[in-house]
């Protein structure tokens, strides 16, 4: 029997923390539409169940377009069953009319029998009240192949302040072969115990560029007979994110920043419909010609998105300006000296300084 | 560089004018309304254009105020020397800067020169045309002066690399500039509409929490309505199970009762059966074998009136057997006695016609005789003994008559024989004159014997088969052990009434049995047997009644929850655009930080520069005064007062205890301090090369007595620098 494990599909993302209102509603139909793929991608592969670990959605006041999307792609597919168990992000508020496929989990633990029986998935959703006694709780049949779904951050123990905690030291030996969690935006499988492992399969399309990398779900493929499995991690993101940083140390211009910064972008095997990050990094001589816009816009012609972070300090040669008697030598060394201002406002304040004296643009 | 003449085709009021130049001082004296004024400013068009060139006013854009009145080109020559150098600079001034013509010729070769552009005036002078303005042209009330970023430049030329002194007002002017477009002190900067911009954003986004909390409140109700509806739901269903398993059971409750009233019926009727059962204590008479018994009944009834018909009594018994022993057991004839008879008749009529023959003979006898009776009879009125011997004489007469021997024919005779044998032999005694009457009892005797034998036939054949038909009848009632009764017609009846309700019943019975067996067989015997209904159960109409509360309460809580989606959907519209301005906010406001930093930085670059500037040209503020001081003296005669010069070549006095700004000197002293100090800057600048100055009447405000020292002063500069001064008074000639 096979089993998608996914998590984290955060539809209905608001995604504007990078993406003008266009293109974030372009990503978040995208999110939408990647559900409805893995949906499709399970039916075509003959898997019979998909076990949601939380955070389906990502606000709790879900469109009526995603709600709608979401039910019906479940309820056009009555022959697979849907496990899905609210996250954080979810509210019970957010579906409205049930299919009859959809299974959800509570506060207490659920088992749903899978199989001839011999597949149990249980779940429970985490909150202040259950998360102490949450793993003490649960009681699994040793005979049978258990899955369990859980919501939260993996911590060795229990912490009081936070319900969303999954307490690995308490699950252990409890007869779990494969504890299915979400929250955690990457991907992740470790060993849990003799029996079982625990996997965070990551969200399903990364939505900001602390979620580069690979992003997909996993598939379970359970022999019912004997009791073992096989684990495949599917990529499956229409997009990837990545940042790609970029060292201009000792670039003089825009130009050569803009070579560097194609030559890693490159590197980095970034496709058009990436999403990508460029970091400069490195020291700039303050004298150098840089323009950030004109980079920008020269690096993200060939790509969806593409956002341009300045994280370049600028150099001061001192000593270029120690004989110097003109005027940008007075103030570059009256800057200089001024030991209440930082290295790096000293670098902005000589540059502009310096920019306005050479009749540039300043910034 | 030196200027050696110019010529003007037409610029204002100037045409056709030509003018040589020497060094040192070249006054130039001209009334009122010359064109002093317009010279001056032809020279400082030559060297920098027009300014000025968008302005609509006449005064403010030189172009269209010196445009020449009777129109057409304007412009001009100016032939000047640069060290070695004399070179012919030719500009024709069209409508706009773009058709503007300039050329610059090598008076030496004639040949075009490109060593310097139509930016000439800078390029020369290494100073823009508002440094020209202050320092090179002394305009009418133009005396007073500060440095200008040229100015500095020039006094900070001490090295090769200029360009950035050079720049320092249009740095500091650029940093003001980006200083202004930012700063948050003031409504058109762009940090101040950020700021207003995010207090706007703040004010906004502050509903949000209230819009939470609706949202929240709301979002509470519909869960609320939610649970309802759900609650309600699964009590719908709960009742509609109820409903159904309550309709179930009612069904099998009617079921059960049917079943019991069948199993009843069924027992009752076996009772009823049973009871009828033991009315018969043998076996059950067949409904023929009772119609047998009741036509047997009505047989007898008919055989007994048969036999009530048939009477043979025991007097026809005697009689028979009299008639019979008579008889012996042969009856006569009647045929033969009908014959007997005819022959008596006959013979009586043979023996009447005889006896008539012998009547007559016996009648007279007998008549005799009947008269002797009669007279006997009469004669008891008369005489016994008469009478009685008339009876018997008359009597024996009459037997005589009667009984006398007669005569007799012998065929009579044989066939009174053959009767009398015949009676006799019939058993019959009877005198010949009874013969007639004892063939006649004979015949009726043997008719009677007929008859009654007949009857005697009839009766016993009726009487045995009644007798038969009676015993078949009885055995009717011996074969089903019954009793006929008194009334057999009743008992019959009643066994009928019985039958018929035995038959029926049993009819009945097995048509309940079969309708038991068939329900047994259709129904679920153990569901019926296990039907125990709770007591407390509801009524199919209590259910319906709380359905249909439950179906308003859904109703009522699916308006509820609808109208709380409504609203959440509206609250939701809300909330989301007031996330994006509380997303815009925060960009706002980290782009609002990063400008202020920005800005901040400027500002300090800004004063940065400016300290750095201040400390180059505060070293060079004391040969500046210096000079200042040697002019001023040298015009004045004044060494009493001290001046001080700031590093913003800011000049300023002591008097009355204090450092004083120069305004307070008179109009004539200001111009006086402005000229020096624009010959000490000067002076000061151009350590190498000397510039040329244009004094536009500059020493009009001075009394007579400063005119001569000011006429003085400008013959000594004369020395240094070619000075083009012009006045329109004699008097101010130098």
């Amino acid at each position: 029997m096979k089993v998608i494990h996914c998590a984290d599909l955060h539809l209905d993302s608001k995604l504007n923390a990078n993406l003008d209102k266009e293109r974030a509603t372009l990503r978040n139909r995208e999110l939408l539409s990647t559900f409805g793929r893995m949906v499709d991608y399970a039916v075509m592969n003959q898997v019979e169940a998909i076990l949601i670990a939380g955070d389906l959605f990502d606000t709790k006041r879900v469109s009526r377009t995603t709600g709608n999307v979401v039910l019906q792609k479940i309820s056009a597919n009555p022959r697979l069953r849907f496990y899905y168990l609210r996250g954080n992000h979810d509210d019970d508020n957010s579906l409205k009319e049930l299919p009859e496929n959809l299974y959800l989990f509570e506060d207490t633990w659920i088992t749903y029998l899978e199989g001839e029986g011999n597949i149990a998935i249980s779940g429970l959703e985490l909150t202040k009240a259950n998360s102490d006694t949450a793993a003490l709780s649960l009681v699994l049949k040793p005979e049978q192949f258990n899955i369990v779904l859980l919501h939260g951050q993996e911590a060795e123990s229990k912490s009081k302040e936070k319900a969303e905690q999954i307490p690995l030291r308490e699950l252990r030996n409890k007869g779990i072969d494969y504890l299915a969690l979400g929250h955690v935006h990457a991907y992740k499988k470790e060993k849990l115990d003799a029996r079982g492992v625990y996997c965070y399969p990551g969200c399903l399309e990364g939505r900001g560029f602390d979620e580069c990398g690979e992003h997909g779900f996993v598939v379970l493929d359970i022999s019912e007979e004997l009791g073992t499995y096989t684990h495949t991690f599917v990529p499956f993101a229409a997009r990837r994110l990545h940042t790609v940083q970029v060292d201009v140390t000792g670039c003089m211009s825009t130009m050569e920043m803009l070579q560097r910064a194609g030559e890693a972008i490159r590197a980095e095997k970034c496709a058009g419909e990436d999403l990508i990050k460029v970091v400069l990094k490195g020291s700039l001589d303050v004298t150098c010609e840089k323009d950030v816009a004109f980079l920008q816009t020269s690096l993200a012609e060939d790509y969806f998105f593409l956002k341009l972070q300045d994280a370049t300090t600028l150099l001061v040669e001192e000593q270029d300006y120690s004989l110097d008697e003109s005027l940008k030598g007075e103030f570059v060394r009256t800057v200089m000296g001024d030991d209440k201002l930082s290295v790096e406002e000293k670098g902005e304040i000589i540059r502009y300084g310096l920019q306005a004296l050479a009749g540039e643009e300043i910034g | 560089m030196k200027l050696l003449s110019c010529h003007i085709e037409n610029f204002g009021t100037l045409h056709d004018f030509t003018l040589e130049l020497k060094e040192g001082v070249n006054v130039i004296c001209r009334e009122n309304g010359f064109g002093k004024s317009t010279l001056a400013a032809f020279f400082r068009a030559m060297f920098y254009g027009f300014e000025g060139e968008k302005k609509r006013s006449l005064e403010e854009n030189e172009r269209k105020r010196y445009k020449p009145w009777q129109g057409g080109p304007y412009g001009g020559q100016l032939i000047f020397s640069v060290g070695e150098k004399t070179y012919c600079m030719s500009r024709l001034f069209g409508e706009k800067e773009s058709e503007d013509e300039f050329e610059l010729r090598d008076t030496a070769t004639n040949a075009i020169s490109n060593d310097y552009t139509t930016r000439i005036g800078e390029e020369l002078f290494q100073i823009d045309r508002e440094s020209f303005t202050r320092t090179l042209f002394i305009g009418q009330n133009g005396c007073d002066t500060e440095s200008t970023d040229d100015i500095n430049a020039k006094i900070g030329n001490l090295t090769d690399n200029t360009n950035d002194l050079n720049n320092f007002e249009t740095a500091t002017k650029a940093l003001t500039e980006w200083i202004n477009r930012l700063t948050p002190k003031r409504a058109t900067g762009s940090l101040s509409r950020q700021k207003d911009e995010i207090a706007s954003l703040e004010r906004q986004v502050l509903e949000i929490r209230t819009l939470n909390e609706s949202l929240e409140k709301v979002s509470g109700q519909r869960k609320t309505q939610r649970q309802i509806i759900a609650e309600a739901t699964q009590q719908q269903q709960t009742y509609r199970n109820l409903q159904s398993r309550v309709s179930r059971e009612q069904a099998l409750l009617e079921q059960k009762k049917q079943w019991q009233r069948l199993v009843l019926e069924v027992k009752e009727s076996k009772e009823r059966v049973t009871s009828i059962r033991q009315q018969f204590p043998g076996e059950v008479p067949g409904t023929s074998a009772l119609q047998e018994a009741i036509n047997g009944l009505d047989n007898l009834e008919w055989l007994q009136e048969n036999m009530d018909r048939n009477p043979y009594s025991e007097e026809d018994m005697a009689y028979l057997g009299e008639l019979r022993r008579t008889f012996q057991g042969e009856a006569p004839n009647p045929e033969e006695i009908r014959e007997m008879r005819e022959k008596v008749t006959r013979l009586r009529t043979q023996k009447e016609a005889f006896r008539e023959k012998q009547a007559g003979k016996a009648l007279a006898l007998l008549l005799v005789a009947m008269v002797i009776l009669m007279a006997g009879v009469l004669s008891f009125f008369f005489s016994a003994v008469l009478a009685v011997g008339l009876l018997v004489a008359g009597g024996m007469l009459l037997l005589w008559s009667v009984l006398g021997k007669k005569k007799t024919d012998p065929d009579i005779l044989a066939g009174e024989q053959e009767i009398e044998d015949y009676l006799e032999q019939m058993g019959m005694e009877a005198s010949r004159e009874h013969w007639e009457e004892t063939l006649y009892r004979l015949e009726k005797k043997a008719g009677d014997y007929l008859e009654l034998t007949k009857r005697s036939q009839m009766a016993k054949q009726a009487k045995n088969r009644y007798l038969e038909a009676k015993e078949k009848w009885d055995g009717f009632f011996a074969t089903y052990q019954l009793s006929p009764g008194k009334n057999p017609q009743d008992t019959l009846k009643r066994i009928g009434e019985l039958l018929e309700a035995y038959s029926s019943e049993n009819y009945l019975l097995s048509a309940r049995e079969e309708a038991l067996e068939c329900f047994e067989k259709e129904t679920d015997r153990k569901a019926l047997e296990e039907l125990n209904p709770e007591n407390e159960q509801l009524s199919p109409e209590e259910i319906e009644t709380r359905l249909k509360a439950l179906d308003t309460s859904l109703e009522e809580a699916r308006k509820n929850r609808d109208m709380a989606d409504r609203q959440l959907e509206d609250l939701s519209q809300r909330l989301e655009e007031l996330e994006e301005k509380q997303e815009l906010l925060l960009q706002k406001k980290a782009q609002y930080e990063t400008e202020l930093q920005k800005y901040h930085r400027i500002v300090k670059a800004r004063d940065y520069l400016a300290t750095a500037k201040e400390n180059m040209t505060s070293r060079y503020s004391g040969p500046i005064l210096q000079s200042f001081q040697k002019y001023y003296q040298g015009i004045t005669g004044d060494s009493k007062t001290t001046f001080h010069l700031d590093a913003k070549t800011v000049l300023t006095m002591d008097a009355m205890g204090r450092q004083r700004g120069t305004e307070t000197l008179s109009a004539g002293c200001r111009d006086l301090v402005g000229i020096c100090l624009r010959v000490a800057l000067v002076e000061a600048m151009y350590t190498r090369e000397t510039p040329i100055l244009i004094m536009d009447d500059p020493f009009t405000n001075l009394d007579d007595e400063r005119l001569a020292t000011a006429k003085e002063m400008l013959q000594k500069i004369g020395e240094t620098y070619q000075v083009l001064y012009f006045t329109c008074s004699e008097a101010r000639k130098g």
